[in-house]
Order: structure tokens, then C-alpha cells, then sequence
């Protein structure tokens, strides 16, 4: 809220009527994981946005769809293969 | 032919843009979840506009391809008889105090919408034109305009993804569920109701993900950051005029400082994950 009031300090004498908190699923830096997960060639994730899953999941759940339904896709996905397992964790 | 029968596992906006799009190019689609509070879907802010982000690479691209995306997604949509996603065009602010930093943003900004109609144009403003376009804002920030900066509301969004998919024949289904490995090395979706069989399964449970897919031996190293945004009324703001608005829009306030909050990712691991080569099953078209 203070952070909110430092940008927008004409917010102040507004009423709050609603705050929402979510859980961000964070892949990492590189983006999102979208793909078949390593041993497993018929489960696909499609996970970890951050705060960019209104932006890109629209468009990352179409590429994995044609995927899945084609085998292949327009958009290249190879930086966003699941990892073959997490490490030290 | 009948295509494939595909259980989606996670109903956010993850879950439901992959439902909508299997739905539309055939497959027999089950979406299982059980929405459990904290979804970061019916959260967020819902800013589009990814051009001043300081991601690079192929996350990037993703970003800009996935906001350029959204006018083909609201003819599919319409096509299906869902007309309204709370998608608007408002413009944005990238506000920032720190001159140099602004002309970073600046530059960012111009290079990567050169040639993007969805996009629009960019604009610099001094402290007076900001606090026009959003009278609430702190005086001694300036800003950049981006006019095809846009805003979408989550959950709006998300239920219209998932009526396109219910129209188009899948099935949503309200359960928690887990994964089961079966034989072949194929699984199934367990849920308290029984256990729901596909030939293929999607697994979008945000940050859940985890949780649903330890049955089959693996867990994805992503992680959770809570991401919030707060809504209020002012008597004192002003309605901005015309389509513009603000990047922390007038209703929401983004958590961070408005030029940071594309950049903080709070939790992130440390290290970067180690991809291999993709399998062939993810060439491109």
C-alpha cells in the first residue's frame, strides 16, 4: 500500500475496495515451462509465468495445443522444455 | 477422426487458454480443477504491455508475441459466441523519477514497438502531461506513454476461455487433482470422483504444479512469489480522459514501483535451470 501511495499519492483519500493476492509460479529468468516433461512423452507442463501469465499464457497454451495436436508448433518453444528434474531441491 | 482425448489439469488462465485451443483444433477435452484460493489468474493485475520489460531472449519474445496475440485471440473467441474478455486498450505509463533510468525505458520502449501496430506509438512526457493522463500520481515522476498499452481483466478472461472451450465440447470438471502413473508410460488423472483417462495429459497447475505431478517421480524447480494488486475508489481522481490511462492503471495500484515491476521477480531460484536439446516432438512447424 505504501508502495502504491509513493507512486500515486492521489490514491489517499480513495476507499480500497478489494485487494487480491496470488500465487505466482515463478520457472525462472528464462520464462515459463511448456512441454512434455523427460520420461514421461504424453504429459506436458504448461506452468511457471510469474507476472506475465496474462500476457503470454493465451498464446503459449495455442503453441502447445498445435503441439500436442500436431507434433509440432509456429512458435519455437526449445528454450522452454521442462528440465529433466530439478536440482538440489 | 476424433482427436485426441486430452485432461487439463488447472483451470487459471494457463489451463483454460490450453483447453480452448485443444477444443478448437479437435480434441475431446477434460479440464479437472478444483481452484483452490490464491489462483494468480483472478489476482493480477492484468497489464499488457511487455515492451518495456527487461526480459530478453526467447522470454522476450514470448511476452511481445503473446500480447500481439491477443486481437486473434478475441476474433476466436467471438467466433464461439464469447464477446466480452475485459481486454481494452487503455495505453500505459512507465513511470519513473530517475531521469537517466526513464531514457533507458525510453529507448527500450521505441526500439522494440518500431513497426508493432499493436503497439501503437510512444510518447515522453514531463511530470505536468503525466499527472494529466492520471491526476493521482506522485509530481515529481515522469513518464513514457505507450499507446497500444492494454489491460485485460483475469478472471473474465479465464471464464471466457473456458465457455469457448465448454462450447466447443469439453467438459470442466470441479476436483482436486493428482496424477497416476499407468502402464506404457502413459497416466492418469485422479481426482476424488474417480479417475479421469486420456491419451494425453497437460498439466497446468501454476503453482501447484508441483503437487500434481510428484506421483510420476519429478518436480519442475519453479517456485511461488506472491503477486498482489489492490483496487480502490477515489473522489478525488479524476476519470482519465479519452482511451489513456496509466500502466498502474486508476483503479490498481501495482505491488512495486511501476519501472521495476516487470523486472522484480522475487523468489526466482538462484541458479538457471539446464535445458537440453528439445526432443523432436517440439520442432517447429
Amino acid at each position: 500500500m505504501s508502495n502504491a501511495l509513493a507512486i500515486a499519492p492521489g490514491l489517499a483519500p480513495a476507499s480500497l475496495i478489494e485487494t487480491r493476492v496470488g500465487l505466482r509460479p515463478l520457472a525462472g529468468e528464462h520464462g515459463p515451462f511448456l512441454g512434455p516433461v523427460a520420461g514421461h512423452p504424453t504429459v506436458f507442463v504448461n506452468a511457471g509465468f510469474g507476472p506475465a501469465g496474462l500476457t503470454m499464457a493465451p498464446l503459449a497454451g495455442a503453441a502447445l495445443a498445435q503441439l500436442i495436436l500436431t507434433g509440432c508448433t509456429n512458435l519455437d518453444l526449445s528454450a522452454f522444455e521442462p528440465p529433466e528434474q530439478s536440482r538440489g531441491r | 477422426m476424433a482427436g485426441p482425448r486430452v485432461a487439463v489439469v488447472g483451470s487459471g488462465v494457463a489451463g483454460a487458454g490450453t483447453a480452448f485451443a485443444l477444443a478448437a483444433g479437435g480434441a475431446e477435452v477434460v479440464v479437472v480443477d478444483s481452484v483452490l484460493p490464491g489462483q494468480a489468474t483472478a489476482a493480477g493485475a492484468g497489464i499488457i504491455q511487455p515492451w518495456s520489460s527487461t526480459a530478453t531472449g526467447p522470454a522476450y519474445e514470448l511476452y511481445a508475441a503473446g500480447a500481439a496475440y491477443y486481437p486473434t485471440l478475441i476474433e476466436r473467441l467471438a467466433e464461439v459466441g464469447v464477446a466480452d474478455i475485459g481486454y481494452r486498450v487503455t495505453g500505459s505509463l512507465v513511470a519513473q523519477a530517475d531521469a537517466a533510468r526513464l531514457d533507458e525505458v525510453e529507448e527500450r520502449l521505441r526500439r522494440r514497438t518500431a513497426g508493432v501496430a499493436v503497439a501503437g506509438t510512444v510518447e515522453r512526457l514531463g511530470e505536468r502531461d503525466a499527472r494529466a493522463l492520471f491526476p493521482p500520481l506522485a509530481p515529481e515522476l515522469g513518464a513514457v506513454y505507450v499507446s497500444g498499452g492494454a489491460r485485460v481483466d483475469g478472471r473474465m478472461l479465464r471464464a471466457g476461455l473456458l465457455a469457448g472451450a465448454r462450447r466447443l465440447g469439453a467438459v470442466v470438471v470441479d476436483a482436486p487433482a493428482r496424477l497416476v502413473p499407468a502402464h506404457t508410460g502413459t497416466c492418469a488423472v485422479h481426482t476424488p470422483g474417480g479417475d479421469v483417462g486420456a491419451d494425453v495429459v497437460v498439466v497446468a497447475a501454476g503453482a501447484w504444479v508441483n503437487s500434481v505431478v510428484e506421483p510420476l517421480g519429478y518436480r519442475s524447480p519453479s517456485s511461488r512469489s506472491a503477486g498482489r494488486s489492490l483496487t480502490s475508489s477515489s473522489r478525488t481522481a479524476r476519470p482519465l480522459t479519452g482511451r489513456r490511462s496509466c500502466r498502474s492503471p486508476a483503479t490498481t495500484s501495482s505491488r512495486s514501483t511501476p519501472a521495476a515491476s516487470w523486472s522484480a521477480r522475487p523468489g526466482r531460484p538462484a541458479a538457471a535451470s539446464t535445458r537440453g536439446s528439445p526432443p523432436a516432438g517440439c520442432r517447429r512447424c
